[in-house]
């Protein structure tokens, strides 16, 4: 499954279906996929809340496994959450825990965080931080990429690297 | 969308009018499904469906409303409960079985039609009654949705019946006060429902108890009126025509009788006192207030102690006294105790401001009325106190270990009586177990009611307004019952306050037809916007608010003033 475009102006009218949580699964998993040659993506620093639970489990770095509807395997294109699945507070858990696993990889920090309730506004916390995951991934991938390495990514605002990648 | 911006178009969007009534007894049932379900706990609680992160359907709102589901949060009137979910498009048997055979089952369902005995109910808004006659019952849920689950709340032995303007034809809401001074009645509201049902529940309401609660709210989504509470009192259905009639809790208090009581209360906190005395009558009827005013401060740190004799009477009685007459507005004390029921048994002392603005140009059939005139008040100028020593009252044959009532002709308080253990008193009787066989002498403080001259005959104090025009001579021994209730050294103060009070407002009242308010209830005070521009504030006594034919309108009574 590829990346699909956030949604991000969730209104409290709205209703949230199991294509939203797909979606929103997916795109971690998409991150996961990007990332996962380049960081070790740690599951068990500093969980948001929930405990004991353990939303990455690897298996000899190949798979990759958010508990609930179903279990993200090594399957890409898999569907985590069916119209007859009911969401639970672990499974609220293991996502926000996602979410922070991949930000503490690429040494992200959440201008806003995640919480336990059935919002508008959270999904749009939620889905938010997806989209600025994935687009400061980007920029810290094309750190890797650059020709010349001088340290580690050095982020200093929205959309300015100055980390000294392609240096010449 | 509210009430009060629609109010004030000259075209409203009818109100949303929801009524519904469930009777459930205690009658224990066990079940049996024929489908394991997505998720369980029970069926036999009433509690609220807890709202969860559900996929099934739409998908579940993001309004806030809902949670993810955790095991660990067990099912209580607070946190709300499982039910029976069922997967999505699948249907289940459930066969439920009592140990005696039972009339009906109130059944809480969505997504769903029942089946019983060849038989589909349909229901109304998930809420199904079904006529039995036996001790066991085989349910037929079938799911109404290949993409969607049935979610079964309660399966119990009673009935339950919902209505909204689907298939309302009518509800009348007779709303209503006494704010006259003179002989007050206590006013009990009442409620007229007429809708369709679409299953035949005949039998089901020819069984049908009194008592079960009837809640009615009208007006917009996200502005409906807070739940009115009616409880049955009359039930018919004609074919799928449905009759309910209701009556609020305050009919308890016109079947309660209220004992003779005599008391002492601190000067200082005499208003807390009385307060306090009128929410335990009301609640002693049965009645539970849904919003209780704190009660009010202590005016002074006087530590004298006044006597307080109650008379027998109903707690209706000594409500509609207490609320005539004990209103005082001074420069130092302002306590204007107020019971309201219409379905949302409400107490409070503190004056009333103004609440509403209604316009006269919204108004038709405006009728004014001068009634009522009160410019003398003649008061029973008395104290009541009890005497320092005990005396004989009776010397009474006994039996050991037998209970015997004793009836006062004259009022006692402080008894105490020989060989036996005092089980009850009041001052009209007293009530003991005799504990050896003999004499039992039965001694109290007699309650005196007297002038201050002592000759045991009240004379009265003339207590006039200075005004012109028709005059009327209020002679408050017109309150049967009352005036006994209020006086004494305590009671002087309190007529004396509440006559001025009496004469000072309520001589003018009037009626008009309006567009109605759901919100709004008797004693509550209005601005009411004259042709001319002129206001004056008023006080609801009465409304009669009639949902018909997909309109509202109101009848409102009114007395000029806050009274």
């Amino acid at each position: 499954m590829g990346w699909i475009t956030p949604v991000t102006d969730h209104s409290p009218s709205d209703y949230f279906t199991h294509n939203d949580m797909n979606r929103i699964y997916g795109n971690l998993r998409y991150l996961y996929e990007i990332l996962s040659p380049y960081f070790d993506i740690d599951p068990y620093i500093e969980a948001p809340a929930a405990s004991e639970v353990v939303p990455f489990v690897t298996d000899g770095g190949v798979e990759i496994g958010i508990s609930g509807g179903g279990t993200l395997g090594a399957e890409v294109t898999g569907t985590w959450w069916e119209q007859n699945d009911i969401y639970t507070i672990e499974d609220f858990g293991e996502l926000i825990e996602c979410l922070y696993a991949i930000a503490r990889a690429i040494s992200y920090q959440f201008g806003q965080e995640p919480n336990y309730e059935a919002t508008a506004e959270n999904f749009n916390v939620i889905e938010s931080l997806t989209a600025d995951l994935l687009r400061y991934a980007n920029l810290v991938l094309a750190q890797f990429n650059g020709n010349h390495w001088v340290g580690d990514p050095f982020f200093v605002g929205d959309d300015i690297y100055t980390g000294g990648l392609y240096g010449t | 969308m509210t009430v009060l911006e629609q109010n004030a178009n000259q075209i409203r969007e009818p109100f949303a009018v929801t009524v519904s009534m469930t009777g459930l007894t205690e009658d224990e049932l066990t079940y049996q499904e024929s489908a394991t379900p997505k998720l369980e706990d029970e069926l036999v609680q009433p509690y609220s469906m807890r709202a969860l992160m559900d996929f099934a359907g739409n998908g579940f709102p993001l309004d806030g409303s809902c949670v993810p589901y955790n095991s660990e949060v067990e099912e209580s009137e607070d946190d709300g409960k499982l039910g029976y979910r069922s997967n999505i498009g699948e249907g289940v048997t459930v066969t439920v079985t009592a140990t005696t055979a039972f009339n009906s089952l109130a059944i809480n369902a969505t997504g769903c039609t029942i089946t019983y005995n060849g038989v589909t109910y349909t229901g109304i808004g998930g809420i199904f009654t079904i006529s039995v006659g036996a001790s066991t019952a085989v349910l037929t849920f079938n799911n109404t949705s290949a993409d969607d689950r049935i979610r079964i709340q309660y399966i119990r032995v009673g009935v339950s019946l919902a209505f909204d303007n689907e298939n309302l034809t009518s509800v009348v809401l007779a709303l209503r006060s006494d704010l006259t001074r003179i002989n007050p009645t206590w006013q009990v509201s009442e409620i007229e429902i007429n809708a369709y049902w679409p299953d035949d529940i005949q039998m089901a309401v020819a069984n049908i108890s009194d008592d079960i609660p009837i809640m009615y709210s009208a007006g917009y989504s996200g502005d409906m009126s807070p739940v009115r509470y009616f409880y049955l009192q009359e039930a018919q259905v004609e074919r799928n025509l449905v009759t309910l009639k209701g009556v609020d809790a305050s009919y308890k208090m016109t079947e309660a009788a209220l004992t003779p009581a005599y008391t002492e209360m601190n000067d200082s906190k005499i208003y807390r006192s009385l307060y306090s005395r009128l929410a335990s009558t009301i609640t002693g009827a049965g009645i539970k207030l849904l919003s209780r005013q704190a009660a009010p401060p202590a005016y002074d740190s006087d530590q004298d102690f006044q006597p307080y004799y109650v008379a027998g009477t109903t707690r209706a009685q000594y409500v509609a006294n207490a609320l005539a007459l004990w209103h005082v507005d001074t420069d130092y004390v302002s306590f204007y105790p107020v019971f309201v029921d219409a379905g949302r048994p409400t107490l409070r002392w503190s004056k009333p401001t103004s609440k509403w603005t209604i316009y006269e140009e919204d108004c038709t059939d405006i009728v004014i009325n001068y009634d009522q005139v009160i410019s003398q008040v003649k008061v029973p100028n008395m104290y009541v106190f009890c005497d320092i020593d005990r005396t004989l009252i009776e010397e009474k044959e006994v039996r050991r270990n037998r209970i015997y009532t004793v009836s006062l002709s004259v009022p006692y308080t402080s008894f105490t009586v020989t060989n036996a253990t005092i089980l009850e008193s009041c001052p009209a009787y007293i009530r003991f177990r005799a504990t050896s066989a003999g004499v039992c002498r039965i001694r109290g403080k007699r309650i005196r009611f007297c002038d201050p001259s002592e000759n045991e005959k009240p004379y009265y104090t003339t207590v006039k307004a200075n005004r012109t025009g028709i005059k009327k001579l209020v002679d408050m021994e017109q309150y049967s019952g009352a005036v006994e209730q209020m006086f004494g050294s305590v009671g002087y103060p309190l007529i004396y306050f509440g006559a001025r009070h009496a004469m000072n407002e309520s001589e003018k009242r009037g009626s008009f037809h309006w567009k109605g308010n759901p919100m709004m209830q008797p004693r509550d005070v209005f601005t009411f916007v004259h042709l001319n521009g002129s206001t004056e504030i008023c006080t609801i006594e009465t409304i009669e608010l009639t949902h018909d034919g997909g309109g509202t309108s109101a009848n409102i009574t009114y007395r000029v003033g806050v009274v």
